[in-house]
């Protein structure tokens, strides 16, 4: 086995195997220091790529990954969501979105409420023309000429209105 | 755990049974989730991609039928889920692109990974990113995870000889990219 050999088997073969005592690549690295230290730091590098490779982990738990699954096949309506979607990330922009959403809605409310009653004081309390907050089932008045639409969230003690 | 044992935790997942369905996570969840890493080279997308795995895994565990085994079933369920990513990903990129006049950005790691993680998926996807996906999820199978030709051929449906021509340049690949780690050694290595 020549320099050139060996540097040929260390590119495509498994190092294990090939760095067996008694193989010939074995035996050309016992006498030659240039291709011992080439084949070491192969062996390191990938020796690190193997560990960094085997300590990924997710860290969201088991059992969440599970109950999403299990959530989601138990919504006929629709399917998995495509590969690329953020499932993970999605809920977590769901969470800071609400409450944004509730501001939104209160500025509407508060825009429309001052639009619709320009020039004509009331004494009404702004909490009338939008609701805080509400629970399912709860009426929101809105101004005449206006709508509202309630979205509700998956968390029960949260909705956004939308008052337009 | 033999695969009569989780031959049983598939039945009784399959007939809802929320355990076992969830025990069966737990045992091949890191898997999945590696095997996403390597897939996409991000640990939030390989946390999406191993969601989406799961969703499609208990959606039809009644297909599952034990001909192969259930690593392997689900390494095709990952794979499938990949390459959809990939190319979901490489569409909005040129979408992006174009509408930005500029070079699609790279995934940047999200700023919230924990960074232990982010490095150690980093160091995976410097040295697999540019291999081409076959070549890095054979090399993945084999190298880091030490699975046999035969099996990997079986996972990535390939030829036994398919599975070897792909080793061979990914190791040639991977090993000169390591070596440039080292300039002296590629001189070396190349001379």
């Amino acid at each position: 086995v020549t320099c050139h050999d060996a540097r040929e088997l260390l590119a495509h073969e498994d190092l294990g195997v090939a760095l067996e005592p008694g193989t010939p690549l074995a035996e050309h690295l016992a006498g030659c220091a240039d291709c011992r230290r080439l084949a070491e730091a192969l062996r390191a590098d990938l020796a690190e790529l193997g560990v960094a490779y085997r300590a990924i982990d997710s860290s969201t738990p088991a059992r969440t990954f599970a109950e999403r699954a299990m959530a989601a096949a138990s919504d006929t309506t629709t399917g998995p969501p495509p590969a690329g979607v953020s499932t993970i990330r999605r809920g977590r922009w769901t969470w800071m979105l609400i409450p944004v959403g509730i501001a939104a809605a209160a500025v509407l409310a508060v825009v429309g409420n001052g639009v619709l009653n320009r020039g004509a004081p009331t004494t009404a309390p702004l909490a009338a023309a939008v609701a805080p907050p509400v629970e399912p089932g709860v009426t929101v008045e809105v101004p005449n000429g206006h709508n509202a639409i309630v979205f509700e969230t998956k968390n029960p003690k949260i909705s956004v209105v939308w008052i337009y | 755990m033999t695969d009569d044992a989780i031959s049983d935790l598939v039945a009784r997942a399959a007939a809802g049974n929320a355990e076992a369905f969830t025990e069966l996570v737990r045992r091949h969840r890191a898997t999945v989730v590696r095997w996403g890493a390597a897939l996409t080279g991000d640990l939030d997308d390989a946390d999406d991609v191993a969601q989406t795995v799961w969703i499609k895994a208990y959606r039809n565990l009644g297909s599952y039928r034990g001909e192969s085994s259930f690593s392997t079933w689900l390494f095709r369920i990952t794979w499938n889920t990949g390459t959809e990513w990939r190319r979901t990903r490489q569409r909005r990129s040129e979408r992006l692109a174009a509408w930005q006049g500029a070079n699609p950005p790279n995934a940047e790691p999200p700023p919230d990974a924990a960074e232990v993680d982010r490095r150690l998926v980093d160091t995976v996807r410097s040295l697999l990113g540019d291999l081409p996906p076959r070549q890095r999820m054979v090399f993945v199978l084999s190298d880091l995870e030490g699975r046999a030709p035969v099996e990997i051929a079986e996972m990535l449906e390939l030829s036994a000889v398919t599975v070897r021509a792909n080793l061979f340049k990914a190791r040639r690949a991977m090993r000169a990219r390591l070596l440039q780690r080292a300039p002296e050694l590629v001189r070396e290595y190349r001379s």
